[in-house]
C-alpha cells in the first residue's frame, strides 16, 4: 500500500470511463465491485462486464471482506493413509480488482493487514490473496448518515493507504495514485487517464472539504475510550446488552472483525477438510469451554468487550482503531443499539439513551 | 508445523498411554520433528475429522525427545483422544505461548499448588526444576483433588514423597476407605502449612474456583501478587493468536499467556 | 395476522400474549422495540420472564393455560371502567351484551387466583390499554397450544373488538405464524377441511369449480387432521401417509404415540431435505430441494406473497418439491404438467378469490398482501377496514378451563415446551450449522431456584424430567425466569425431543396439541 506522502502523480479520468475501465482490467484480473440487485441491495460481486457496477451508492451493504478472508476457507485437506494421513494447504491468490471500496473498508484492510497479516504467524492464506489485490477506492461526497468515518480519520476521503483513489469531481474522477500497486494499473491502463490539471486538484481538494462541511461529531473518541477504561459506562452498557438479542448482526457485517472459527468436516470416509469460518464473540459459545466454563456468560460482559476491543484494545495490540464508523453495525440491529448514541453518551455530552 | 501453512500439524506417534484416573488420561507422543520448548507452553493437539485443542504439555524437555499431555475426557475431541492406542497417530501444532519464566525464580524458594488436572502443566516445570534442583531454595509442592482416584501421577508422587529435598503433601476432598492423608481442599494446605511464604514464588493451576481460593489463601499468606504464578485455560482455536477465542481483556491467552501473575491479571482486570 | 408487521412498530400499545417475539420472530420483535423506543406501552403476558417481558412496562407472568381467566379478567375491568369503545362496538359488532355476562364473571381478583398474576397487575394493564388510542395484539403458539386453543383466539379477538382495535393501522388481532410459510401452506388448502383460500370442501359450488379445474371427482367430506391421521393409523384404518417436509417424530406430542402410529402404516413415504427421525420410519424417502434451491412463494404472517428464486442448484438426486409433487401426479395419471411455479401460481390465481390478483411478475421485490382479487389491486395492508368478512364482529365469550392435565401429588410441576433463538424447530438446519449447534448443543431444562433446592438439583448438574408419556435426562439450568411450579424446555434436539414428554391432547376445534402445558415431576440425575 502507499506510503503517507508520496510525491505520486494525480491523474484524471472521465466518468465514462470508469466502467470501462474496470472492463478492461478483467482480461488480467477478477474484477469485484459493487452490483445492484433486483432487491436494490448493492453488494460486491465479481463482475463479467464494467457495466454491471454501480458507483451510484452510500455503501454496499457488506464491506468486500470475503474476497480477502472468506466466510469458509479450506485451511487443509486431509487424507488417511494407514495410520498416518496426507495433508495439503491449498493456498491460492487469484489477481483480483476491488474497485468501488469507500475510504472506511478501506481502513479495515490496514486492520486486516496488522491482525492477520503480520505478527508471529502471518496468515499465508491471506497474504497469498492480500499481494493479489489492487483496491480502486471511492471518496464519499458527504458522511452520510450515522456513520462516522470523520471523527476517526477513516473518510470520508483518504490521505494515504490507498492504490488508486478516486474522488468525483466535474467530468469524472480525480485519481490519485498511492503505491507501486496503483502506479502499475494506471501504466497498463493508461489509455483512461491523462495528468490532472490544476483547476482539477484544487476540485479535489474542494470536494474533501465539501464533504465533511456538514458533519457534525457527537462524541469525542478520546472521551469514550477514557469512559469504557475507567468502567465508567455501566448504565449505556447495561441498556445496550438489554436490547441486545446476540444475534451477532453487528458483528457480521463489521469490516473489521477477523476472528474466525476453525473445524474439521469429512467429506468421505477417509478424507475431509479442515475449514475456517467467520465467527462472533457475539456468542457465548464462542468463549465456552469443553467442559462448561465461560468466562464471557454473562451478556453485559461480551458487550462491554466488543465495544473495548473495537475502541481500546485494538488499539493497544495493533495501533489502530478497531472501527472506521461505516455504521453499519446500527443498520444491522435488531435491539436498535445505535452505536453513534452510545459513544456520544459515554463521551459526548449527550444524556441520551442508546438506541 | 509446516512452512507453507502454520495450521499444518506436524506429525507425532502416540507410543503410549497411560490410565492415570477414571476420566484422564496421560499420551506420550513422538513428533516426528522434535522441537524445542519451555515448561508452561501448549500445543495445539490435532486430529483429522475431529479438529484440534489446546494442551499444555505436561513433561519437559530435559525429559527426552516425547512430551506428554495429560487429557481428561469432557467432550467431543478429548472423547476421541481416549479412544486412541499405542502406534496411532496424532498431529501437533505449537510450541505456542509464554511459558513460565522461572529465572527470576533462581535462588528463591518455590511453592507449587495444584487441583485435579492442573497438575499437568505444573508437572513440566517441576521436571524442569528438578533437573537443576541447586539453582533453587525450598520447594513444596502442594496437591489434591477430589478423591483419591481422583488424584493423577500417583507413582511419580510417591516417588517424590520420598524425597528430602522437597516438601509434598496431598489432600483430597473426600476420602476413601483407605486414606490415610490430608482430607480437605487444597487452600487449607496452604493455611496450614508451616513454610513462611514471604518472598516466596508460588505457580498455581487448576479450576477456576480453586484458582481464585488459592490465591487468596496465598495472599493472606503474605506472597506478593507479582509472585503468584498460574496458567489459564481458555477455548482456543488457532494458537496463533489470530481467531480471537481466547481473549482476556485485551489480551490473548495463546500469545501473551497462558501463564500470568496474580498481579497482571488484575491490571487486565481479568479472571481465570 | 389482520394487519401487517409494520403496524406493530407505529402501535401506540402492543399486547403481546404467549409470544417471544425477539427469539422466534427476531424481525417482529423488532418492530416492538421499535414501538417501544417511540414510547409505546408493552404489556407482556406470558409465563417466563423473557427478554420481551425485561422491556415491557407491565409483565403479567401468570401461569400456562389461564389466558382466558387473565383476558376475560381485562375485558371487565376495561368496560366496568368505561374504558371500551362504544362507538366501534355499536357500528361494527354484535353479541356485546352476551359476552359482559360472561366476563362480568371474572373480576381482577378471580382471575388472579387462576393466573397468579396480581389482581393489582391485571387492573393496570387493563388501564394501559383502556388509555390507550389502539391496541396492536401479538400472540404466538403460548394461544394456541392448548386444549382450549380457538377458546384463547376468540377471547384475545374479544378483547381486541372491546378496545375497537381491529379493522385500523397500527393495531390489530396479530398470530405470529411459527414457520415463514405456513400461512401460505393453509392458503393453498394443505388443511383437512378448504381447498385454497378456505373454500369449503362441503360447499358444492366450491367443489364443482376444482372438480372442472382438475378434471377429477373430490371429495365431499372433511378429512383427518395430523392428530387424527396418527389416531387413526394406529388402529388401522390409515394404511398410507405422504409426509412432506415434516418431521412429525420430532413435532408432534407423545413420541411413543406417533411411532405406534408410523409403524402400523403400510405405506410411508417422506419427502425431505435431510434424513429426518420421521425418515428413518419411512419406506420411500424423495430428496428434496431446500429453500434456496426452488422458484416459488412464500406467504408470511402478515398475508404476503414473496417470490423465493433459486439461488443454487440442488445437489445429487433432489429436487424441488413442486417438481416432484408433478411426477407423483403424473405416475397417478394426473394432468400435471407446468413448466414453472408462475404457472401454478396462474392457476392456484384462476382458482382463489384471496390471491385472484397475484402473479409472479407482479411480486416484485415486496410482493402483495391478500386479499388481492385481482390483477390491478394493490393488496391488502389491513383487514376487515369496513366491515368483517362475516358482516358485524361477533363476540364470542369463553370461559376459563383448566387444562387437560394439571399438577397432581405424583406430578406436582407444570411443564411447558417452546423455542429458542439458536434453534429452529425440530433442528433439522440448525443443529446441521456448526457454529448455531454450538451455542445450544444439548437440551436442557429450565427451573426455579425454589425447586431447584427443593428438589436437590444442582446449578450445574442434570435432572431427570419425567411425564405419564415419557422421561428424559437433561442439563438442568436453575433460573428465576420462572416461577415456582413451573419449568420450561425446548423442543429443538432430536436426541431429547421434549415431546416424548408432551400430552397428545388437542383442541377440539383447531386440532391443535397442548404442547403449552403438562404436569411433570423433576428429579436430580
Amino acid at each position: 500500500m502507499g506510503n503517507a506522502k508520496t510525491n505520486m502523480p494525480e491523474y484524471f479520468l472521465k466518468a465514462d470511463d470508469l466502467q470501462a475501465l474496470l472492463s478492461a482490467l478483467m482480461a488480467s484480473a477478477r474484477v469485484i465491485a459493487p452490483v445492484r440487485s433486483d432487491w436494490e441491495e448493492v453488494l460486491f460481486e465479481p463482475i463479467v462486464n464494467g457495466e454491471q457496477a454501480t458507483f451510484e451508492y452510500e455503501n454496499a451493504v457488506v464491506s468486500p471482506k470475503d474476497f480477502l478472508l472468506p466466510q469458509t476457507e479450506v485451511l487443509a485437506r486431509y487424507r488417511r493413509v494407514g495410520k498416518s494421513y496426507q495433508v495439503e494447504a491449498p493456498i491460492e491468490a487469484p489477481p483480483q480488482v476491488i474497485a468501488g471500496i469507500r475510504s472506511c473498508d478501506l481502513s479495515a484492510v490496514q486492520i486486516w493487514d496488522e491482525a492477520i497479516g503480520s505478527g508471529e504467524y502471518p496468515d499465508p492464506y491471506y497474504l497469498a490473496r492480500r499481494r493479489g489485490t489492487t483496491f480502486i477506492s471511492i471518496a464519499c461526497p458527504t458522511v452520510f448518515e450515522n456513520h462516522f468515518c470523520a471523527v476517526l480519520d477513516t473518510g470520508p476521503t483518504l490521505q494515504s493507504g490507498f492504490d488508486l483513489h478516486l474522488t468525483a469531481i466535474e467530468g469524472g474522477y480525480a485519481a490519485q495514485v498511492g503505491s507501486d500497486a496503483g502506479l502499475r494499473l494506471v501504466t497498463e491502463q493508461c489509455r483512461f487517464f491523462r495528468p490532472s490539471a490544476p483547476s482539477e486538484l484544487q476540485q479535489r481538494e474542494q470536494a474533501a472539504r465539501d464533504a465533511v462541511a456538514q458533519f457534525a461529531a457527537r462524541f469525542d473518541i478520546a472521551a469514550v475510550q477514557r469512559a469504557l477504561s475507567s468502567g465508567a459506562d455501566l448504565d449505556a452498557i447495561g441498556d445496550a446488552a438489554s436490547r441486545c438479542q446476540d444475534c451477532g448482526g453487528c458483528l457480521f457485517v463489521c469490516p473489521t472483525c477477523t476472528c474466525f472459527d476453525v473445524r474439521d468436516y469429512p467429506t468421505g470416509e477417509n478424507t475431509g477438510e479442515r475449514l475456517r469460518t467467520w465467527d462472533t464473540c457475539a456468542y457465548a459459545g464462542f468463549t465456552r469451554m469443553a467442559g462448561g466454563a465461560n468466562p464471557s456468560a454473562s451478556r453485559d460482559v461480551r458487550v462491554r468487550r466488543r465495544l473495548m476491543h473495537k475502541l481500546v484494545y485494538r488499539l493497544e495490540s495493533e495501533g489502530l482503531l478497531g472501527c472506521v464508523g461505516c455504521g453499519r453495525c446500527i443498520a444491522a440491529c435488531l435491539g436498535n443499539i445505535s452505536l453513534v448514541d452510545l459513544l456520544a453518551r459515554l463521551g459526548g455530552q449527550e444524556k441520551s439513551r442508546v438506541g | 508445523m509446516s512452512d507453507s501453512s502454520p495450521y499444518l500439524p506436524t506429525p507425532a506417534a502416540l507410543s503410549a498411554v497411560r490410565d492415570e484416573t477414571p476420566d484422564i488420561k496421560t499420551f506420550r507422543v513422538q513428533p516426528e520433528q522434535v522441537f524445542d520448548y519451555r515448561p508452561g507452553q501448549f500445543v495445539m493437539l490435532s486430529l483429522w475429522g475431529f479438529g484440534e485443542a489446546p494442551f499444555s504439555i505436561a513433561s519437559s524437555r530435559s525429559d527426552g525427545d516425547t512430551m506428554d499431555f495429560s487429557i481428561k475426557r469432557v467432550g467431543g475431541f478429548t472423547e476421541q483422544m481416549h479412544l486412541l492406542q499405542p502406534g496411532d497417530e496424532v498431529g501437533v501444532r505449537g510450541p505456542f505461548g509464554n511459558g513460565f519464566d522461572v529465572e527470576p525464580a533462581r535462588g528463591a524458594n518455590l511453592v507449587f499448588v495444584a487441583g485435579g488436572i492442573g497438575l499437568a502443566p505444573l508437572r513440566a516445570l517441576i521436571h524442569e526444576v528438578l533437573s537443576r534442583r541447586q539453582d533453587f531454595g525450598q520447594i513444596v509442592l502442594l496437591y489434591g483433588a477430589r478423591t483419591p482416584a481422583d488424584l493423577v501421577y500417583r507413582d511419580e508422587l510417591d516417588r517424590l514423597r520420598s524425597r528430602s529435598d522437597l516438601r509434598v503433601q496431598l489432600t483430597v476432598d473426600l476420602g476413601d476407605g483407605k486414606w490415610t492423608g490430608h482430607v480437605g481442599v487444597v487452600p487449607e494446605l496452604i493455611k496450614k502449612a508451616p513454610e513462611d511464604f514471604t518472598r516466596w514464588t508460588a505457580f498455581v493451576c487448576g479450576p477456576p474456583i480453586m484458582i481464585r481460593f488459592t490465591v487468596q489463601a496465598l495472599l493472606a499468606r503474605g506472597l506478593e501478587p507479582g509472585r503468584i504464578v498460574t496458567t489459564l485455560e481458555r477455548q482456543m482455536q488457532c494458537g496463533l493468536g489470530k481467531c480471537g477465542h481466547c481473549y482476556i481483556g485485551g489480551k490473548l491467552v495463546c500469545a501473551d499467556g497462558p501463564v500470568f501473575t496474580w498481579q497482571q491479571l488484575q491490571e487486565m482486570g481479568a479472571e481465570p | 395476522m389482520t394487519n401487517s408487521i409494520d403496524d406493530i412498530a407505529a402501535a401506540p400499545c402492543i399486547f403481546a400474549i404467549g409470544c417471544n417475539a425477539p427469539e422466534a420472530h427476531p424481525l417482529i420483535g423488532w418492530r416492538v422495540r421499535t414501538a417501544k423506543d417511540r414510547g409505546a406501552v408493552l404489556i407482556v403476558a406470558d409465563p417466563r420472564c423473557t427478554q420481551l417481558a425485561e422491556w415491557a412496562d407491565l409483565h403479567l407472568q401468570l401461569y400456562p393455560g389461564t389466558d382466558i381467566a387473565l383476558l376475560n379478567a381485562l375485558m371487565h375491568v376495561i368496560i366496568s371502567e368505561g374504558m371500551h369503545r362504544p362507538d366501534f362496538i355499536e357500528q361494527r359488532t354484535e353479541g356485546f351484551d352476551q359476552m359482559w355476562q360472561v366476563v362480568s364473571n371474572y373480576p381482577p381478583d378471580k382471575a388472579a387466583a387462576i393466573t397468579g398474576v396480581p389482581e393489582q397487575q391485571i387492573i393496570e394493564a387493563a388501564r394501559m390499554m383502556g388509555r390507550a388510542d389502539r391496541v396492536c395484539t401479538i400472540y404466538t403458539l403460548g394461544i394456541t397450544e392448548h386444549t382450549v386453543g380457538t377458546h384463547n383466539v376468540m377471547a384475545v379477538a374479544d378483547l381486541a373488538m372491546t378496545l375497537g382495535s381491529v379493522g385500523k393501522p397500527a393495531a390489530g388481532v396479530n398470530p405470529l405464524r411459527g414457520q415463514n410459510n405456513v400461512q401460505g401452506s393453509c392458503d393453498m388448502g394443505a388443511l383437512p377441511n378448504v381447498f385454497s383460500g378456505y373454500q369449503s370442501v362441503t360447499d358444492a359450488a366450491v367443489r364443482a369449480k376444482f372438480e372442472k379445474a382438475w378434471g377429477a371427482a373430490l371429495p365431499g367430506e372433511v378429512g383427518l387432521t395430523l392428530p387424527d391421521m396418527l389416531i387413526e393409523a394406529r388402529q388401522g384404518n390409515l394404511k398410507a401417509m405422504y409426509i412432506v417436509g415434516e418431521d412429525i417424530m420430532m413435532s408432534d406430542p407423545n413420541t411413543k404415540h406417533v411411532r405406534q402410529a408410523l409403524e402400523s402404516l403400510d405405506f410411508l413415504v417422506c419427502q425431505e431435505i435431510f434424513l429426518s427421525s420421521t425418515c428413518e420410519l419411512a419406506d420411500v424417502v424423495f430428496p428434496a430441494g431446500s429453500f434456496a434451491e426452488k422458484d416459488g412463494t412464500f406467504t408470511n404472517t402478515e398475508r404476503r406473497v414473496q417470490l423465493v428464486r433459486r439461488a443454487i442448484s440442488s445437489p445429487g438426486q433432489a429436487r424441488p418439491d413442486w417438481q416432484i409433487i408433478c411426477a407423483l401426479g403424473q405416475a397417478l395419471g394426473m394432468r400435471m404438467s407446468y413448466s414453472h411455479p408462475s404457472e401454478i401460481m396462474d392457476e392456484v390465481a384462476s382458482l382463489t378469490p384471496i390471491y385472484g390478483g397475484i402473479r409472479h411478475n407482479r411480486l416484485g421485490t415486496d410482493g402483495l398482501q391478500w386479499p388481492c382479487p385481482d390483477e390491478s389491486h394493490p393488496g391488502t395492508p389491513v383487514l376487515h377496514r369496513e366491515k368483517f368478512t362475516r358482516g358485524l364482529g361477533k363476540f364470542a365469550p369463553v370461559e376459563h378451563e383448566p387444562p387437560a392435565e394439571t399438577p397432581d401429588d405424583e406430578y406436582p410441576l407444570m411443564l411447558s415446551t417452546g423455542r429458542m433463538l439458536f434453534h429452529y424447530n425440530a433442528g433439522t438446519m440448525t443443529r446441521r450449522t456448526p457454529i448455531l449447534q454450538r451455542e445450544f448443543p444439548r437440551n436442557f431444562v429450565q427451573i426455579n431456584p425454589a425447586d431447584a433446592e427443593r428438589l436437590g438439583v444442582r446449578r450445574t448438574g442434570k435432572a431427570r424430567v419425567t411425564t405419564r408419556r415419557g422421561s428424559l435426562v437433561v442439563d438442568a439450568q436453575v433460573t428465576d425466569r420462572l416461577k415456582e411450579g413451573v419449568i420450561w424446555m425446548p423442543f429443538h434436539f432430536v436426541e431429547s425431543p421434549a415431546n416424548v414428554l408432551t400430552n397428545d391432547v388437542f383442541c377440539p376445534i383447531a386440532r391443535t396439541a397442548e404442547y403449552k402445558v403438562c404436569a411433570a415431576k423433576v428429579e436430580p440425575a
